[in-house]
């Protein structure tokens, strides 16, 4: 290369980068990827999906499909034994399976409210039905009544597969769950139920848009194969006091954080009903978890080595955080604020955490 | 792990982020101008993502949005300089025996926009010619042209600068 070009490149190459260059980039790119991410909901709201209509249908049959003839379909009621006398949260359901090399494995929770007296019978779990574990292919299952808002054609499906695979449909009584509390748990274990399916039916639907992409543009069988697409939905208890329950439920794909979604359930079990952060901050609890988390965002930048983004984008996180009460209770009972990847910090920080101490 | 274009596509715009500032400094001039054109094509890139193909697209791509914005800054910067041909905006061909400053990457700058952008694609962000081809949406045997055109202005021989 001449000289002259050389010297002129290496000038190109010396231009000084202002400092808060990297910070605005990182920025700019959080901001779109919330506006993104709203993007993506609103499309699902409404059920489009990447314009294609005719694609919903096709994904409800194959999820009907998938569930249908799932080998490992563990349709076992497993006792999780994290939970004490007054709530138990149970695997409803939980299956793996393979669909065009796509993986997805589902847990979805189920929460019991038992009256005390039954609550005493736990020692004996024969006794108390949600926690019956008996010889295989009589397991318990939760009550069908959970599942009446989802789509008919799902629910006929699962008896239809539970009574093949000889499993017995044995709701345990409502007698032994406080009857307010039935009625949370009731609506709690169908927004669960809701969440998980619908999560899981958009996320096949999505890695299977996917998927056509990939191979119309002359990717093989072989290399999609390769890609190692997961979906998963698990749930997460954060915490359990005699009075309160504090879980998550998510759902997360391997190959795109932009289709990650959480749920925050925050259960008071005395009164039955959710517990949210107005409730445990007083009416202003937004400007509460504001100031808080200004506070704790000096020490939360040193201890990560990163600078979160300005002031106004923490605001507005910290808007949509409390709106979306996006938040658990750890075993202090004070709420823990949860804030995504990219939301008001670098990608590296992953989501950050704020505990906000009650007044 | 495999992640979808509009992931990939905020991974590329991270990691390359100091090349675009360079590229849109050479066009403003300035920092916060610089600053500004690669944050304008960054959201125009991610909000329009759905214009990009394929993944291996993704460079030319992204490149044409920051070549556009910058040229879409510099027009308006002209057009915010009130006078009626903007004679020091105006960037004029260089011709031979015209008193041009030593410094050739002042005076690549000062070439005419689409020659500017060539020669700084070619041996800046050293793109192939068919890659600034498709950068431009420019014919090839254009883009050869060009150069051609202006590397004889800046007085280098193809051979010199190597292409």
């Amino acid at each position: 290369m001449n000289k002259k070009l050389e010297e002129a490149k290496k000038k190109y190459d010396r231009t000084e980068i202002p400092e808060e260059y990297s910070k605005r980039v990182e920025e700019t790119v959080a901001k779109m990827r919330r506006e993104h991410q709203q993007e993506q909901k609103k499309r699902r709201r409404k059920g489009i999906y990447r314009g294609t209509f005719a694609g919903i249908g096709a994904v409800a049959a194959s999820f009907v499909l998938l569930l249908n003839t799932s080998v490992v379909f563990a349709s076992e009621m497993q006792s999780i034994p994290v939970l004490g006398a007054i709530a138990k949260v149970l695997t409803f359901r939980s299956y793996e399976t393979t669909q065009d090399d796509i993986k997805i494995s589902v847990e979805i929770p189920n929460v019991q409210i038992a009256e005390e007296e039954s609550a005493a019978l736990d020692a004996a779990p024969t006794e108390t039905p949600a926690q019956t574990e008996t010889s295989a292919g009589t397991e318990t299952l939760a009550p069908a009544e959970t599942v009446t808002e989802t789509s008919p054609a799902v629910e006929e499906v699962d008896q239809e597969k539970l009574t093949e695979e000889g499993i017995s449909l044995d709701s345990p009584s409502l007698e032994t769950i406080r009857e307010e509390n039935k009625t949370l748990a009731d609506s709690v274990n169908e927004d669960i139920y809701r969440f998980c399916t619908q999560y899981a039916q958009e996320a096949i639907q999505v890695a299977e848009d996917y998927r056509t992409a990939f191979l119309e543009t002359g990717g093989t069988e072989e290399e999609w194969k390769q890609h190692n697409i997961e979906i998963k939905v698990w749930y997460e208890i954060k915490a359990q006091t005699e009075n309160t329950l504090s879980f998550i439920v998510s759902g997360a794909q391997n190959w795109s954080s932009a289709y990650s979604q959480s749920r925050y359930y925050n259960l008071d079990l005395q009164t039955g009903s959710q517990i949210l952060l107005k409730d445990l901050l007083g009416e202003d609890y937004v400007s509460v978890i504001q100031k808080s988390v200004e506070e704790q965002i000096p020490a939360k930048e040193e201890q990560l080595g990163m600078e979160f983004w300005d002031s106004q984008e923490i605001t507005a996180a910290v808007e949509k955080a409390a709106e979306e009460n996006r938040f658990y209770m750890n075993e202090n009972g004070n709420p823990v604020v949860v804030f995504e990847k990219y939301e008001i910090a670098p990608g590296a920080a992953g989501s950050v955490e704020f505990e906000i101490p009650k007044q | 792990m495999k992640k979808d274009l509009y992931e990939i596509t905020i991974e590329y715009i991270l990691d390359n982020q100091t090349k675009f500032y360079r590229l849109a400094y050479s066009y403003a001039g300035n920092a916060n101008d610089a600053m500004d054109i690669v944050q304008n094509a960054i959201c125009k890139a991610l909000r329009y993502y759905g214009t990009l193909k394929e993944e291996k697209a993704l460079r030319t791509w992204f490149y044409r949005i920051l070549v556009n914005e910058s040229l879409l800054f510099i027009k308006k910067r002209k057009r915010e300089m009130p006078s009626e041909e903007n004679p020091y905006m105006q960037q004029p061909y260089y011709e031979k025996g015209y008193d041009i400053s030593d410094d050739l990457y002042d005076q690549i700058n000062q070439l005419d926009e689409e020659v500017q952008e060539i020669i700084k694609l070619r041996f800046y962000e050293e793109m192939t010619l068919q890659e600034i081809s498709d950068t431009l949406q420019m014919n090839l045997s254009t883009v050869k042209a060009k150069l051609y055109r202006g590397l004889k202005l800046l007085k280098l021989s193809m051979e010199e600068a190597g292409t």
